[in-house]
């Protein structure tokens, strides 16, 4: 069951109908079995790893918070959790490549060992999950956070259907109070959930899913084949598509979730408007970027600093973002190409932070606007850029960089993207000059109801029309 | 009962009234459509853009408003070539009507609604809602052993495309939303023209629809010659197996003779293939002559045209399963002169009313 789809809607206004009769309490439990029902759908094999995972990290929670224990054996067991449910998301998540690659190096020498046996599926949502329970391990451990007295609670922080999918991920030492405490759905949350539904959609459905389809089936396989400014359009449609795929996606997730009282974190905030990289990435899927943030940045970066407590730490000014972009990498996906986004966006912080050096401290709104414009641009250029190994192998990739540079091919590219990415870019900047996701509540009713009956006809007609891209960050 | 009771407040609180806004957008997006609807009306718009019926088969889809336009430009179709890819390919409306009018003196407007790879089950649906649609006088079914044949390749997906549609289902009285809106919204069956919009391929389909032929016929131009070489007889001539559900379809378009008159016409296979049925050419023909004394006391004739060697060579594409646009120009030719030949002899009755009368 898709979120976009008619099944979805229908699933959600039945567990709605029933949630609205019912107090706190019990609206937990419904929420959970819905929750499974959902996961379900997809795969009962998906659901039983997510109730063992569950059940694991909630008895070990409470080794965790044993204040008899020592810190050494808390420490273990933390470490063995965790072990455990990383070993859970890279069996189903790597053992394929290494294991493919081991075959094929094996092959190499003369022995075929063949990978039988490890066509292994990554549980749709597991790479969201695992984070979700890690950082929660995490937090008991350093009495963050008590551990979950309430195995309902806990359950529905695992599994939380609007969620599960593709997160965003969210920290236990928030939901769970929110999950604890009284729901209110007034006029003023029904109309901000229902913008953020809709507003979702359209990214989904009127912007990204057609960008998606006009991309020629071979652009990302030879690319040679193309002229740059060809390539410079198919690559702003694929950052863009991408983008507004994932914000589209959170941004229905969060609209379900606020109907039912339950508010999650936004993870997108316009982040082409980014005028720094690590303002890109306080803008781009945040929840990913703030858990490793907290739990690989930080911790590498204070362990340098312990050596050397000093600002001129060049270790610590480069080793801590170039970690925790590779982090990154790995976890979108297998494959050496991946590795190489991460190292990109490592290098792109690395000299940041290496060209601030030893300068005084302005933040980027403080800066001239023409020197904001700039910024903004150069960022965006280079995190477009880099989609390029995040989208194809390595060698592909290469071509790709070297093709945008021939300028021996300058065939006209399409006009068509355009209809497409300059709406996407005036909701972007409807947002950013407001600095409000929930701009389009304040202005008048009648323009409200204008854009609403446009939004309604763009998803009409993009539903009779030849489409179907699934949710993209569903892959990872 | 415990677990139901709770002090806490109910979790929905709305104040009414709500959802002003919705019903003023939904009052917008009714007036927008009621306005785009008048528009397409417009003479000066409908007889510029093009319409379909949201099917996935895009011959059949584009096929039913090309032919709302013919019907409507000249007033009435006199008949259909119906069939798969080789009618398409194989008959030229506009030189059967040439030959035809050459030797009666009556103009003949007709469609070809040849359909690439429909076999005889989809030709029987199709038959049964262009005959109600169009009311042509003259059906003409053109047909090989494929359509007839089991297991053909793409023959049952086609048949989908065509037959699940909510449109063809909304004309088979089978009451669906979206077949209704196709069917009453000219603005939507614009759209639908254009619903592939988003795919790479846009510019080129876009091209394709505005030069659609205004008769449907597809020629075939050869890139490069027949090579008896390399070309292989398909299994339904070398190893034939009737398919019941073809074999009820063509039943079926037989028994739309009454609301129209129809004729089923053998389309032409090289010699050579022949050579690989089971029996040979004989046996081939013994076939045919089967289906002839099957159908035509009920006054549906089949006109076969293996034994005449009506094809030279050069007229035929590379794949031999196809004629090419010359090949094409002589079958065509030598169809209108039977059919006036037919009329005159009053084997068949005149498909075109005199043209003072009709038009």
């Amino acid at each position: 069951m898709t979120i976009t789809s008619l099944d979805f809607a229908l699933f959600a206004a039945l567990v709605l109908a029933v949630y609205y009769l019912l107090p706190r309490r019990p609206q937990n439990v419904l929420l959970l079995v819905a929750s499974y029902l959902f996961y379900g759908t997809w795969s009962w094999d998906y659901a039983a790893v997510l109730a063992v995972l569950t059940g694991l990290d909630f008895v070990a929670a409470w080794g965790l918070a044993r204040p008899a224990w020592p810190r050494q054996r808390r420490r273990a067991l933390l470490w063995a959790v965790i072990a455990l449910n990383l070993a859970a998301l890279g069996w189903f998540k790597y053992a394929g490549f290494f294991v493919g690659d081991l075959a094929t190096t094996l092959d190499d020498w003369g022995i075929h060992a063949g990978a039988g046996g490890l066509d292994t599926v990554l549980p749709v949502g597991m790479s969201f999950y695992v984070l979700g329970a890690i950082s929660y391990l995490v937090d008991v451990y350093r009495r963050q956070v008590p551990p979950a007295r309430d195995p309902v609670a806990f359950a529905l922080y695992m599994a939380y259907f609007p969620k599960l999918l593709s997160g965003p991920i969210e920290r236990a030492r928030t939901f769970l109070p929110r999950l604890a405490a009284p729901r209110r759905v007034d006029n003023e949350t029904l109309a901000r959930s229902l913008t953020l539904i809709m507003t979702g959609l359209v990214r989904k459905m009127v912007i990204a899913d057609p960008l998606n389809t006009m991309l020629p089936p071979d652009v990302f396989a030879y690319p040679a084949r193309f002229g740059p400014l060809e390539l410079i359009t198919w690559l702003l449609v694929y950052a863009f598509a991408l983008y507004n795929d994932f914000a589209g996606y959170t941004s229905i997730v969060r609209g379900v979730s606020g109907l039912f009282g339950i508010e999650l974190a936004s993870n997108f905030n316009v982040p082409y408007f980014a005028r720094s990289f690590t303002e890109f990435w306080n803008r781009w899927h945040s929840t990913l970027s703030l858990w490793l943030r907290d739990y690989i940045y930080f911790p590498t970066s204070r362990a340098l600093l312990r050596r050397n407590p000093s600002r001129a730490n060049v270790p610590n000014l480069i080793l801590p973002p170039m970690l925790t972009m590779l982090a990154s990498g790995v976890w979108h996906g297998t494959g050496w190409h991946m590795l190489l986004w991460g190292a990109l966006h490592g290098g792109y912080l690395v000299g940041e932070r290496l060209l601030s050096f030893g300068r005084p401290v302005v933040p980027s709104a403080q800066r001239p606007r023409w020197r904001q414009v700039m910024a903004a641009g150069l960022v965006c250029g280079l995190v477009v850029l880099a989609w390029v190994p995040f989208r194809m192998e390595i060698g592909t990739a290469l071509d790709y960089w070297r093709a945008l540079f021939d300028w021996s091919n300058l065939q006209r590219p399409s006009y068509r993207p355009w209809f497409l990415l300059l709406p996407g870019l005036w909701i972007d900047y409807m947002h950013y000059r407001a600095a409000d996701e929930w701009v389009f509540l304040r202005w008048p009713r009648l323009v409200q109801a204008a854009l609403l009956a446009l939004a309604i006809l763009a998803l009409l007609l993009v539903t009779r029309a030849d489409s179907g891209a699934p949710f993209v960050y569903q892959g990872f | 009962m415990k677990l139901l009771r709770s002090n806490d407040p109910p979790t929905l609180q709305l104040r009414f009234p709500c959802g002003q806004t919705l019903v003023l957008a939904v009052l917008i997006v009714a007036l927008v459509v009621i306005a785009a609807e008048g528009i397409a009306h417009l003479p000066f718009v409908s007889e510029r853009l093009p319409t379909a019926v949201g099917s996935r088969s895009r011959v059949f889809d584009i096929n039913i408003g090309l032919m709302d336009q013919l019907a409507e430009n000249k007033g009435g179709i006199d008949c259909i070539y119906l069939g798969s890819s080789v009618v398409l390919n194989g008959i030229n409306p506009a030189v059967v009507s040439a030959a035809y009018q050459a030797q009666t003196g009556q103009e003949l407007v007709c469609y070809n609604f040849g359909v690439l790879a429909a076999t005889a089950d989809t030709n029987a649906e199709l038959a049964e809602l262009l005959v109600k649609r169009y009311q042509p006088r003259l059906l003409v079914f053109g047909f090989t052993l494929r359509a007839l044949a089991a297991a053909v390749t793409q023959g049952e997906t086609v048949y989908h495309d065509i037959v699940d549609s909510p449109w063809m289902a909304y004309q088979r009285g089978e009451p669906n939303l979206n077949g209704w809106l196709i069917d009453h919204l000219r603005v939507y069956r614009n759209y639908l023209a254009l619903r592939n919009w988003m795919q790479p391929t846009f510019s080129n389909d876009l091209y394709d629809l505005i030069h659609a032929p205004e008769d449907g016929y597809h020629p075939f131009f050869a890139t490069h010659p027949l090579d008896l070489a390399v070309v292989q007889p398909p299994f339904y001539f070398t190893d034939f197996v009737l398919d019941p559900v073809n074999w009820d379809g063509l039943q079926r378009i037989v028994a739309l003779q009454g609301q129209t008159q129809v004729l089923l016409l053998e389309m032409p296979v090289p010699d050579f293939m022949l050579g690989s049925f089971e029996d040979g050419p004989e046996g081939y023909q013994r076939m045919f002559e089967a289906f002839r004394q099957e159908f035509e006391p009920g006054g549906v004739p089949l006109w076969t045209t293996s034994p005449l060697n009506l094809i030279t060579f050069d007229g035929w594409a590379e794949d031999a399963l196809h004629l090419n646009d010359s090949g094409a120009a002589v079958f065509s030719a030598w169809l209108g002169e039977q059919l006036a030949a037919a009329v005159r002899d009053g084997v068949l009755p005149a498909p075109a009313l005199d043209v003072s009368l009709s038009r």
